[in-house]
């Protein structure tokens, strides 16, 4: 956990994980008007790149999201995912998703919900089950194996779902403001933890957030999105080193990058 | 992290000291009175003398206690799971008591079903009942252990002393009115009169009422049976959803006990089929439409995830449609066993077999029996309140994730 960073992020190469390429989203109302929600929007993320994006409502980050994940499909332009089609990719189940609310499924225990993914791709039990333990473990919630998702506060259910994403091994992670609904404290420990089981993993991760401390703290890359219609207008680079303290977020430097982000934000 | 773990399970009462309830006494106290009252009809001298004997002569309601004795006694013996005590392992006898408690519940279950279902007599003299009676409760006592649960008495008692306290004033305050206003009988008999009415005639009345009881268990399984298919099919395809439902919400306005003389006419007034297809077609637009709107109300987000997995339509159904609409299926079937029931009665009101509890209903109160059409009244209640509370079991056992199910308040 202490050991440092394997590869300076910025400087990772190769093919990227996730390649949008002049991706346009347009939306009819139901009163006849045409609303562009994503108008000519490029993006590439590298392995091992934590991007998020940020932006106010209505910029079209999360239809971006959904798009990446194959769950809506655009009007026109590329969407490539490890170098496939976004739909293939979905097939290939090559990223895992999160929403802003836990999406945990009521009737089943905490380590069953974990398991869902694998026994949709029916994996045998025992390798199920092992695995969902690995990553209960990974996400501090192993006493809970045996709990419904009702009895666990709404920090731990995100867990448990972070936990359900990562299970089969995705090589993406899409994380749609999965802190969006906890409050502050709360938010800022589930940074802390994110970042822990990321350290561990390493996967690629697209995260889309409200808050720029969080984007700043939490992305090796800040993608700053405006509305109406939405769009990409700034990249910030976060070049802090991983891994990173929590007391990091007090330093003169995060509070730059954090002022560099709120500019784009601006316009 | 671990920290806000540890609050959340101390602070929850997940587990709290004594989670036991009071449902196991009652499934012990079915169970006792179950046996009794299948002594009665197994104990030579008891079969025709004893009126419960006489009561439990039809053979299609002893075969279903049979059942259901099994079930209890299964569920009694393994009372140690359904209902853990508060703390610490079992003493050492606790893992013998059971075994021998088990055998001989099962003993005695085989001689009720040896007569039940095969018409054997194993017993010429009498005495062989008897002893296994007393050995069936007996054992009975013993997976129960009453002695150990005096907590969940009290906290029973703290809680159900407010309805009861109700229920004893009303019947004091009745009995009171009657005596003092004079009031005649055939405009509101006294308590204690329907009781005594009740006592010399329940045997005809539990014959009656289980007539009744089987129409309203056999419309309620077509009736919901086919609202469950038909809400499956219309959630499936939505152009048979959008050409059936106008008319199926239309119908469910249909005052549908009217069409109980025309289904007389159909089927004739004695069969029992008259009946059954009053309440089939009364049960089945709840449950048609209950299904229906669980299965299209699934969350969009648990729908995405499903997709993301790249998951068949069969797995997106089985693991996130159905268990979503099971809540609604259930509400429906709650509200359906209630209407079988006062289907079932009402439909006979308009003619049919002197064997159901409808047709002597109204015959009495032609002839101004009125405390026998009261005790009438007792048996139709009771049996819709048990068909009830079978309903809720069942939801209980298929859903106990459900809120409405949900720990503690047993």
């Amino acid at each position: 956990m202490n050991e440092p960073s394997p590869i300076p992020v910025s400087a990772a190469s190769g093919t990227p994980v996730v390649h949008v390429q002049n991706v346009n989203q347009r939306f009819r109302t139901p009163t006849g008007q045409v609303i562009t929600a994503l108008q000519n929007v490029d993006l590439d993320i590298m392995p091992r790149e934590f991007v998020s994006l940020i932006g106010p409502s209505g910029c079209g980050k999360s239809t971006l999201l959904r798009i990446v994940a194959d769950l809506l499909t655009p009007s026109d332009g590329v969407v490539q995912v490890n170098g496939k089609s976004a739909h293939d990719a979905r097939l290939a189940r090559d990223y895992g998703i999160v929403f802003q609310s836990a999406v945990l499924y009521d009737w089943r225990s905490v380590i069953k919900n974990v398991e869902l993914p694998l026994e949709v791709m029916r994996q045998p039990a025992a390798a199920r089950t092992e695995r969902a333990r690995a990553m209960l473990q990974l996400v501090e919630l192993s006493d809970f194996a045996n709990h419904y998702p009702w009895q666990l506060s709404g920090g731990m259910q995100q867990r448990v779902a972070i936990a359900r994403a990562l299970t089969f091994e995705p090589s993406l992670l899409l994380m749609d403001e999965p802190f969006g609904a906890l409050d502050e404290m709360t938010r800022e420990r589930m940074n802390i933890e994110l970042l822990n089981i990321w350290n561990k993993t390493r996967n690629t991760v697209l995260f889309i957030t409200h808050s720029i401390q969080e984007a700043v703290y939490l992305s090796s890359r800040v993608v700053v999105m405006a509305a109406r219609p939405g769009r990409v207008v700034k990249t910030v680079p976060i070049d802090l080193p991983y891994p990173r303290d929590p007391e990091v977020r007090d330093t003169e430097h995060f509070f730059h990058l954090v002022s560099e982000v709120r500019a784009g934000l601006r316009g | 992290m671990i920290t806000e773990a540890s609050a959340i399970a101390d602070t929850d009462g997940m587990t709290p000291p004594d989670a036991r309830s009071i449902r196991f006494d009652v499934l012990i106290l079915l169970t006792a009175v179950l046996i009794a009252a299948l002594y009665c009809v197994l104990a030579p001298e008891l079969r025709t003398a004893s009126p419960l004997g006489v009561a439990l002569r039809l053979d299609s309601l002893r075969r279903v206690l049979t059942v259901v004795l099994g079930l209890l006694s299964l569920a009694a013996i393994s009372g140690e799971r359904l209902d853990p005590r508060p703390n610490g392992p079992r003493p050492a006898t606790g893992r013998l008591i059971p075994i021998i408690a088990g055998a001989l519940l099962g003993l005695w279950w085989l001689y009720v079903a040896a007569f039940t279902f095969l018409g054997l007599e194993l017993a010429t003299d009498s005495a062989l009942p008897a002893i296994g009676e007393v050995l069936a409760l007996l054992a009975l006592i013993a997976a129960w252990r009453p002695w150990t649960r005096r907590l969940v008495y009290q906290r029973a008692g703290r809680r159900l002393l407010p309805a009861a306290l109700v229920a004893i004033s009303v019947l004091i305050v009745w009995q009171f009115i009657v005596a003092a206003f004079n009031i005649k009988q055939f405009l509101l008999p006294a308590p204690t009169v329907i009781l005594t009415t009740f006592a010399n005639i329940y045997p005809r009345l539990v014959a009656q009422g289980w007539i009744t009881f089987q129409n309203a268990l056999w419309g309620f399984a077509v009736g919901c049976g086919a609202g469950i298919v038909t809400g499956l099919l219309s959630a499936r395809f939505g152009n048979f959803s959008r050409s059936i439902m106008p008319y199926a919400i239309a119908a469910n306005s249909i005052p549908i006990i009217a069409f109980a003389p025309i289904t007389n006419n159909w089927f004739g007034i004695v069969s029992p089929w008259s009946k059954i297809a009053v309440v089939a077609v009364l049960t089945y637009f709840p449950a048609m439409l209950n299904t229906l709107r669980g299965l299209t109300l699934t969350d969009p987000s648990a729908l995405a995830l499903m997709r993301s997995y790249a998951a068949p339509e069969w797995q997106i159904f089985a693991r996130v449609r159905w268990p979503t609409a099971l809540p609604y299926i259930f509400s429906a079937l709650k509200l359906a066993c209630s209407l079988s029931m006062i289907g079932a009665i009402v439909a006979e009101y308009f003619g049919g077999p002197l064997t159901g509890l409808g047709v002597n209903i109204a015959n009495d109160a032609a002839l101004s029996r009125y405390p026998t059409v009261w005790s009438e009244i007792i048996i139709a209640s009771a049996l819709g309140i048990g068909f009830y509370f079978l309903v809720s079991l069942v939801e209980r056992w298929v859903m106990p994730w459900h809120i409405s199910v949900r720990s503690g308040e047993g």
